[in-house]
Parts: structure tokens; C-alpha cells; sequence
């Protein structure tokens, strides 16, 4: 395998963009090839959007969106009900929530309660940390490595330090191990 | 030398090279359509890691307006912008150029309206071809940070100003790696910039922008025109000196396995980079398909592109605008480029991604297959919905 493709779902405002962004970030420091773009439509909060990340061995010339992910991340559980391509893909869904889930392709679907995970750390509904903490793990058990758990942590705190929001990082890194042990 | 790797997009990388750079004046104006250009270069400001003066303005005419003004007093001048606003710069642009400031601008290529879009293309670089400003094309992020570094030398240089292109979106807001440099390498390279004249000198008093009737005006345009002619002997030396500093060539145009190529694409842009995986794919298939990517767009170095596509049967050209009634920009240039051959080579015009519209590589490649199997695809507008 010499790309991973993940497609991440979301509302606007919800960090779609920075989950992409974090998980690229992660990359570069695992030397890996990156790209990450958001979708960009008429920027509304709380519609649809839709944000990109390849991971790559090899540079990465294309620039079409991805039709057909590695991963998906589904930053809101309820648009997994809503939108019919969520349904249709066959590839591994991470989904926030705890949404009821039925009449999906997918074989591999994990449901992982970011928003409570992080209402309790962050106290805000950002679950986005929580979950990239999942996706390090179900890629870790699929022996697929283009970014590491350290790296990770490494842009958290880079993040939140040039943000000077530095109270931020504590609370993140406990969302990243919670989700990382979403299984537990 | 030492290079640091890291992620940036394109809009944050042309920000980093403005930001070593550490220019005198940068004159913005945040307001749709903007780029992350500016915020990120205000965030620079803000952290005191730049000197520069940012002067906050109403409106994009007010934009380059000042920056005309800073460049004029001699001082290194910078503002960005795209779509709607270079339009609303226009009237202006021609000041810049006929005062020959070597202002710098990176333009995020957006649509311009109406319909309202600010999505993806190039009609709106296209609109300014002729006003005197030098303009090239780059295809990533890295490119656009290169460009960038080297604009400012070659402008000063050449008393011209320079547009620095990228894709809106599709590299303006797109994470990519990025190899920076030092920023002692940088500012060596560009080095102190002393501007031909000096607004605020008191001893030498001059006027700038004067009246300039029937008897003088038509020769200080053509000396414009004659600076355009000589941009490619600097253009060469600039490209030497960057090439000794930091490891890389800048080119009129990139040449991607164009040497034994019988159809050969001409897209540019960060389109020309899913060309080649289209192009690799149909090596394998010992297709003999080429790209040629032209990166400096003004100047538009027609004698260098013959050479290179004499041997070509077929040209297929991919615009990002159109010219309604006319041909589209990029077409006409290519096939000004070879109509002085002996031999006849098509060029074939096709337009493609107005508004932002995916042009797919499945689409390129059918595309190029067709002219392969001497089928080629008969509708100009390439993605249209059926």
C-alpha cells in the first residue's frame, strides 16, 4: 500500500478542515507525502462538508477529491444516516456518537462516543482529537503505518502552543489516548 | 544549504517566502474572495517575526493603489489578491507597470462573476494578460514558494511588476509538503532592494505619474515594451543565481517527457500535475505522450516553445478561461508559438474547470487516447454535464 486515502465528514464548523489538517501535519513528521483540502462550498455552519487527507510513500500529484477512501471519519454520527454516500462505501467508518446504525455496506464500522469523551475533557463537543485517536489504532491493527501516535501528540501540542492556548493541550492528549482505546 | 520540511498551504507558503523576504509594506484588504495569503501573513506580523509596515485598506483598488505609492518612495511592496479583486484592481494595474514598480503580487486564479463563484479559475489572470506585468504560473505549493523568493529579484531586476498564479483552492487551500530555506539564505538571494527613485529624497525633487502628451507619451510605452523583450536574458541569470543558492531550476516552462512525444498536452497549473500520473500511465502502455507546462506567462517565450514542440503531431491545448468570440489565452499563444514551422502540427483547443468544475484524470487520459487513435473528442468544453 503506497497511499491512504481518508475522507472526513462533518458540519460546518465542526473542524473538519483541522481534523484533515492534524492528521497531514502527523504525516510530514512520519516523513511521509501529504495533502489535505477541505471541499469548499458556500461556508454555512452546520451544513455538510466534506475534507480530504492522502498519506503517500511517493509525492502526490493528483488533486481530485477522493471517490473512494481507504477510511472514513464521520466527525457528526447523524449524517451517517443522512447522506447516502456514507452508506454505500465498503471501506472502514469511524463514527462519532452514538447514533443508532443500520443499512450500511460497511463491514467495519466503530462507533466511537467522541462528543461525550470530550465534553468530558475539553468540555466542549469537539471529538475530533478523539477520533483521530481511533483511527491510529484501527490503522495500527491493520498494520498500516503513515502516522504515529507520538507525531500526533507532537502536533497537538505545536497546535494549541501557536495558538497560545497552551491550557488546550492537556485535555486534547487525554482525548487522544481515550479514543485510541475506544475498544476498552 | 539547510531546508526544513513541513506542510503548508499554498496561500501560508507564499506567505512564508513574503514573510524571509521580510518586505517593507504589505498593503491587504480581508474580504472575500481573500486567500490564506494575508491571515497568515497578519499572524507573521502579529508574532513580530516580520518588520514590515501593514497597511489595512478598503478595497483592493485602494490595495495596490498604496503599494504603488510605497514602491514609488522605494520601498519593497507586496499585496495579494483574486477573482473580484484583482478585477477591482484593474484600472490601477497599468500604473504599476507604466511606473515600472516591481511590485509583487501572488493572485489565488479565481472565476469572476456573474454568475457568483470564486471557485477555480483562471479567467480572471487572464483578463489582466496585457497591462504590463510579468506573470507565471506555478504548479504547488513548493513551486509557489520558489516563485515567489525568485519574483522579487527578477521584478527588481527588471523595473516590472509580477503576478505570482496558483490554482484558487486547489493549491491556494491545499495542505502540501513544503522544503523551506533559511531565512539568511533568502534574504541573501533577494538582497537589500533600492528602488531607481525616490519619492521622499528632498535633494533630488522628482515627479512621478506627470502628464504625458502626444509628443512623449508613445515612447515611454515602448520602452515598457522593450523591457518585456529583455526579461528573458534576466530571466536566465536569475534563474542561475537561484539555482547556485538553493539547488533548483526555474524554467520558462517545464518539460515532462516531451522529447520523443507525438501528442503532447499543454495544461498549467496544478492541473499539469494529474496530467502526469495520466502521462506515466500511458507511458507504461508505450503511448509516446507528453506534457509541456509553461510556468512565466509574460513574457510569453514563444521562440523556446517551438523548439520544443517542433516534433509534436498533435497539440492539444487545456485553458482555464475562454475568450468568447476569440480563442481561448493559452491556445493562442501555442499555436503562435508554432505557426512559423515548416511542418503541420495541429493544435487543438479545449477548455475545462470554469467555477471549479473537477477535471478527473480518467478524463485526460480518454482525451489523450482519443487524439491517439486519431479520434479525437469533438466538444471544446471538456466536464460539461450531459
Amino acid at each position: 500500500m503506497d497511499t491512504i486515502n481518508i475522507s472526513i465528514y462533518g458540519r460546518g464548523g465542526q473542524g473538519a478542515k483541522t481534523c484533515a489538517q492534524i492528521i497531514a501535519e502527523a504525516g510530514v513528521k512520519a516523513g511521509k507525502n501529504v495533502q489535505a483540502f477541505p471541499e469548499y462550498g458556500p461556508e454555512r455552519r452546520g451544513a455538510p462538508v466534506r475534507s480530504y487527507v492522502r498519506l503517500s510513500n511517493k509525492p502526490i500529484r493528483t488533486h481530485e477529491p477522493i471517490l473512494n477512501p481507504d477510511v472514513v471519519i464521520v466527525i457528526d454520527g447523524n449524517l451517517a444516516n443522512v447522506l447516502k454516500e456514507i452508506k454505500e462505501y465498503s471501506s472502514p467508518l469511524i463514527i462519532n456518537g452514538n447514533a443508532e446504525i443500520k443499512g450500511f455496506k460497511s463491514k467495519e464500522i466503530f462507533i466511537v462516543d467522541g462528543t461525550k469523551i470530550s465534553l468530558e475533557e475539553i468540555k466542549i463537543n469537539n471529538p475530533n482529537i478523539v477520533l483521530i485517536g481511533s483511527l491510529l489504532k484501527i490503522l495500527e491493527d491493520k498494520k498500516i503505518n503513515f502516522i504515529k501516535y507520538k507525531d500526533v501528540e507532537k502536533v497537538i501540542k505545536e497546535t494549541f502552543t501557536k495558538k497560545r492556548k497552551e491550557h488546550f493541550i492537556m485535555p486534547n492528549l487525554n482525548c487522544l489516548k481515550r479514543g485510541y482505546n475506544f475498544k476498552k | 544549504m539547510k531546508t526544513k520540511k513541513t506542510a503548508l498551504n499554498g496561500g501560508e507558503a507564499i506567505s512564508y517566502a513574503i514573510k524571509q523576504v521580510d518586505v517593507d509594506v504589505f498593503a491587504m484588504y480581508p474580504i472575500t474572495p481573500q486567500t490564506p495569503i494575508i491571515e497568515s501573513y497578519a499572524n507573521h506580523h502579529n508574532n513580530g517575526e516580520v518588520t514590515t509596515e501593514l497597511i489595512l485598506v478598503e478595497s483592493e483598488h485602494s490595495a495596490l493603489s498604496t503599494v504603488i505609492g510605497s514602491a514609488a518612495s522605494g520601498a519593497r511592496s507586496v499585496t495579494a489578491t483574486a477573482s473580484q479583486g484583482l478585477m477591482y484592481m484593474y484600472e490601477v494595474l497599468s500604473v504599476a507597470s507604466g511606473l515600472r514598480l516591481p511590485i509583487v503580487m501572488p493572485v489565488a486564479n479565481r472565476a469572476i462573476s456573474a454568475p457568483i463563484n470564486i471557485h477555480c479559475d483562471h479567467s480572471d489572470a487572464m483578463a489582466c494578460l496585457d497591462q504590463g506585468w510579468m506573470m507565471a504560473f506555478c504548479e504547488s505549493a513548493q513551486e509557489a514558494y520558489d516563485m515567489t523568493i525568485f519574483a522579487f529579484k527578477l521584478a527588481e531586476k527588471v523595473s516590472l511588476p509580477i503576478m505570482v498564479c496558483i490554482d484558487g483552492f486547489y493549491t491556494s487551500h491545499n495542505l502540501e509538503n513544503l522544503e523551506t530555506y533559511e531565512d539568511k539564505v533568502v534574504k541573501k538571494f533577494v538582497g537589500d532592494y533600492k528602488g531607481p527613485y525616490n519619492l521622499l529624497d528632498t535633494k533630488k525633487p522628482i515627479s512621478i505619474g506627470a502628464l504625458s502628451l502626444p509628443n512623449t507619451f508613445f515612447e515611454i510605452k515602448v520602452e515598457l515594451f522593450k523591457a518585456f523583450d529583455d526579461v528573458e536574458k534576466d530571466f536566465l541569470e536569475v534563474s542561475k543565481d537561484f539555482e547556485k543558492t538553493f539547488g533548483k531550476k526555474i524554467n520558462f516552462f517545464e518539460e515532462y517527457k516531451v522529447k520523443d512525444a507525438e501528442v503532447v498536452i499543454v495544461v498549467m497549473s496544478s492541473t499539469a500535475q494529474s496530467t502526469k500520473n495520466v502521462i506515466d500511465k500511458l507511458r507504461k502502455e508505450r503511448k509516446k505522450v507528453g506534457l509541456l507546462r509553461p510556468i512565466l506567462f509574460r513574457p510569453f517565450v514563444y521562440s523556446k516553445y517551438l523548439n520544443t514542440l517542433k516534433k509534436a503531431k498533435e497539440i492539444i491545448v487545456l485553458d482555464r478561461a475562454e475568450g468568447p468570440g476569440s480563442s481561448s489565452p493559452l491556445y493562442k499563444e501555442i499555436k503562435l508559438s508554432v505557426c512559423d514551422n515548416d511542418k503541420k502540427i495541429n493544435v487543438t483547443s479545449y477548455v475545462f474547470g470554469l467555477g471549479g468544475r473537477d477535471l478527473f484524470e480518467k478524463d485526460i487520459e480518454e482525451l489523450l487516447n482519443g487524439f491517439i487513435k486519431g479520434k479525437p473528442n469533438k466538444e471544446k468544453y471538456l466536464g460539461l454535464k450531459k
